[in-house]
């Protein structure tokens, strides 16, 4: 985080919770800095350290600096949110598929993957239902991310006992779809026109149009070099986790706190800032810049639908049929790609 | 505003030392002083501003100290600290080098 965004962040933080200001008590003593209450948070973020180990360089009290957490993840998520972590309008969809369709994936919006982030301080009550991978308690993210990092979905707080396919089930990810809000995607593949976009994944996701998976044990050269290639292209997803918790501390330990939305919050607040920073840090000879994004979406369809529309679009999501027709055209098209090389 | 800031436990106190004593020998005052203490205590339960907690320690952390420390150290005209040295503590350990249709290295 450059020194400019971070001053950007901190003076919209404090303009929408004036709690973040710098205001006398009752025997007029002047209380703590917005720069502290703006730091104090980061650093916990940034190192995982414990509320208490600010005290020393921000000199702000352990439950100062708590409350300060508390609320600067839910003053990030209400300020940026609509912004940084956005649905893709039309323009990022057109942007995506126009790289993509460069890496031999012409309907591609993504890397989908989930991610356990242990929680250290899960009620008792609760260990049944939140440990399921490995012996500690956890909640999972659901993100998508493009190969420059940016996350593009992300949906946390399922119980750590569920599995990809569970939380593919309550996550939102396909619910613009199912509603036909979503920008439009059209694309030819191997001769083939197709109308959904879709998400490189891996072997747990269902076969579905929507998700494009690497074949199992591969025989063929086309089938080894599709293979290899889809493998490649998914690495994305697996690079953002990484960076994610490089970046963030906080997330690359167990979660040390006992509230569990608060803990949502901040992993919501690290997703928002995480993409700021890349949106920050973007270089200047890229293709494309997030920041004139254009509108947001509006719904291609005014009134109510019909329910029959809405069971069809179920079925179009859900056609296994459809899945293998894509997975084989994509496979033939990888090879007449990159097969030679 | 020390008189606005008398607690339940210093007008008990003040009450129950001897100068009072000779000053409040009427049992009304008494009643009066005691009407007053429950006051002030179902006021502190029912929450909102209630003042100075007795038996929680003040530290005084100098807060202005951390503050100017902070400045000092990467927001004012000469800073400590680089704009670098900045930017990696906070966050960005990473740079992102995207070359069109190739490697991505990171």
């Amino acid at each position: 985080m450059r020194r400019a965004l971070f001053l950007r962040i901190m003076e919209s933080v404090t303009a929408r919770d004036p709690w973040f200001s710098c205001r006398p008590d009752a025997t007029g003593k002047m209380g703590l800095s917005p720069f502290q209450k703006c730091i104090a948070p980061l650093r916990i973020l940034a190192y995982g350290v414990p509320a208490d180990a600010v005290d020393e360089y921000v000199r702000i009290a352990e439950s100062t600096s708590l409350e300060a957490l508390n609320r600067f993840c839910a003053a990030v998520i209400e300020l940026f949110e609509e912004q940084y972590l956005r649905a893709p309008t039309a323009t990022d969809v057109a942007a995506l598929l126009a790289f993509n369709s460069t890496r031999g994936f012409p309907g591609m919006l993504g890397s989908i993957d989930c991610m356990h982030w242990e929680w250290k301080n899960c009620p008792t009550a609760w260990k049944g239902m939140f440990t399921g991978r490995g012996k500690q308690a956890s909640m999972v993210l659901e993100a998508v991310a493009s190969h420059d990092l940016w996350i593009w979905h992300a949906y946390f707080g399922m119980p750590g006992s569920n599995n990809d396919i569970n939380v593919l089930h309550r996550s939102p990810l396909f619910r613009r779809q199912i509603r036909d809000e979503a920008p439009p995607v059209h694309f030819t593949v191997n001769g083939n026109t197709y109308n959904m976009g879709y998400y490189l994944a891996d072997g747990i996701y269902p076969d579905w149009p929507a998700f494009l998976k690497t074949v199992r044990h591969p025989m063929t050269n086309k089938d080894c070099r599709f293979a290899q290639v889809q493998e490649g292209a998914r690495k994305d997803i697996e690079r953002a986790f990484g960076v994610l918790q490089v970046r963030w501390g906080i997330i690359r330990g167990p979660a040390y706190g006992w509230d569990r939305y608060r803990l949502k919050n901040i992993m919501m607040a690290c997703i928002i800032l995480h993409n700021m920073i890349i949106d920050d840090e973007r270089g200047e000879n890229l293709p494309y810049v997030y920041d004139s994004n254009g509108p947001p979406v509006q719904p291609f369809r005014s009134g109510t639908r019909e329910q029959t529309d809405f069971i069809a679009a179920h079925h179009r999501l859900r056609d296994r049929d459809t899945a293998h027709k894509l997975k084989r055209d994509h496979i033939e098209h990888i090879w007449s790609l990159f097969g030679s090389s | 505003m020390a008189d606005d800031n008398l607690t339940a436990a210093a007008i008990f106190q003040w009450v129950s030392s001897s100068r009072a004593r000779l000053l409040i020998d009427d049992d009304d005052d008494t009643a009066v002083v005691g009407h007053m203490i429950h006051e002030e205590e179902a006021r502190r339960r029912e929450g909102g501003r209630r003042g100075s907690v007795p038996g929680h320690i003040v530290i005084d952390r100098e807060h202005g100290s951390g503050h100017a420390r902070i400045m000092a150290d990467y927001f004012v005209e000469n800073p400590v600290y680089t704009d670098a040295q900045f930017r990696r503590r906070y966050l960005s350990f990473f740079v992102l080098v995207v070359r069109r249709g190739k490697r991505f290295v990171c």
